[in-house]
């Protein structure tokens, strides 16, 4: 029989995954902030960021993979996959690095979720590249300075929502 | 907001212009005219250097001066090719008669995608 936190953290992690999955999906209704690029506000990425910093790495590279596997899936736009799990990678690895910097107080959740927005992009510009040719490097000036405000209010969210449930984890803890 | 977010974002801000570092240099040279007669290339240069360029069967001279690619001469009945102009990126200069075809390729200044006459 596995162990109450091990129970209690895999919940979590499937708990956060669903979350992202129906917040992207979501999200995936409304038009992109500008046509034709795409950079949407990634409040999926909230989740992976929030398992990161009060779970593990691990546990945050598993929300942000199952998310890539499982939206495609979801909503049946398959083709974007490829794409959005170099984007997805590129942006846990940013984050997992820059962790450390959170953890002594350097970093808020806004910096980190920006680098991770930023990577996102990253990544998936640098699929593109290999996908259509150097064409695409034309578009990153806009995908990238549009992920910083994305990846700021993306960190804003995940900021108050630690806050919120600072609380209330730690009583729940307790009783466990 | 704590100080590493003004680092974090100023490095994304920065990086996310260097692809314009890097593409805006190209424009100057990349310029290309090619000229071609029956098809074959037979000659094919920089727009900014000058040139002149005398068909093999002596019909057109084609000449490349200032950026520009004009025809100078050329014994075709209807001479529409001489009165045409400079060649540019979406109007080749094209002497049907003698099937020479003045051709600009790459970055250029023209930033429109087509043209109807």
């Amino acid at each position: 029989m596995p162990s109450r936190s091990k129970v209690r953290r895999l919940t979590l992690v499937a708990l956060l995954c669903a979350m992202a999955l129906a917040t992207q999906y979501f999200e995936a209704l409304l038009p992109p902030i500008v046509p034709a690029i795409p950079v949407r506000l990634g409040l999926a990425n909230l989740f992976t960021l929030y398992a990161l910093l009060r779970l593990s790495r691990l546990d945050a590279l598993a929300v942000s993979l199952l998310r890539c596997l499982l939206f495609p899936l979801l909503s049946g736009a398959v083709s974007g996959f490829f794409y959005a799990a170099a984007g997805s990678l590129s942006a846990f690895c940013a984050m997992a690095l820059l962790l450390p910097l959170y953890a002594c107080g350097t970093l808020s959740p806004i910096g980190l979720s920006v680098a991770g927005a930023f990577f996102f992009n990253l990544g998936q510009t640098l699929v593109g590249l290999l996908v259509t040719g150097p064409a695409m490097l034309a578009y990153f000036p806009y995908m990238g300075l549009l992920s910083i405000p994305a990846g700021a209010a993306t960190g804003l969210a995940c900021l108050l929502l630690i806050r919120r449930l600072a609380g209330r984890e730690s009583s729940a803890s307790s009783r466990s | 907001m704590k100080r590493g977010d003004f680092a974090v974002i100023c490095a994304a801000a920065l990086l996310s212009l260097l692809p314009l570092l890097l593409l805006l240099p190209q424009r100057g040279g990349a310029v290309r005219v090619a000229v071609l007669q029956h098809g074959a290339v037979i000659y094919d240069g920089p727009l900014s250097e000058d040139a002149r360029i005398v068909t093999p069967e002596g019909g057109n001279v084609i000449e490349i001066k200032n950026g520009e690619a004009r025809m100078l001469l050329a014994d075709c009945p209807d001479g529409l090719c001489l009165r045409a102009g400079a060649a540019g990126a979406l109007h080749p200069l094209v002497c049907l008669p003698n099937q020479v075809a003045v051709i600009i390729s790459g970055e250029g200044g023209d930033a429109l995608d087509a043209i109807t006459q």
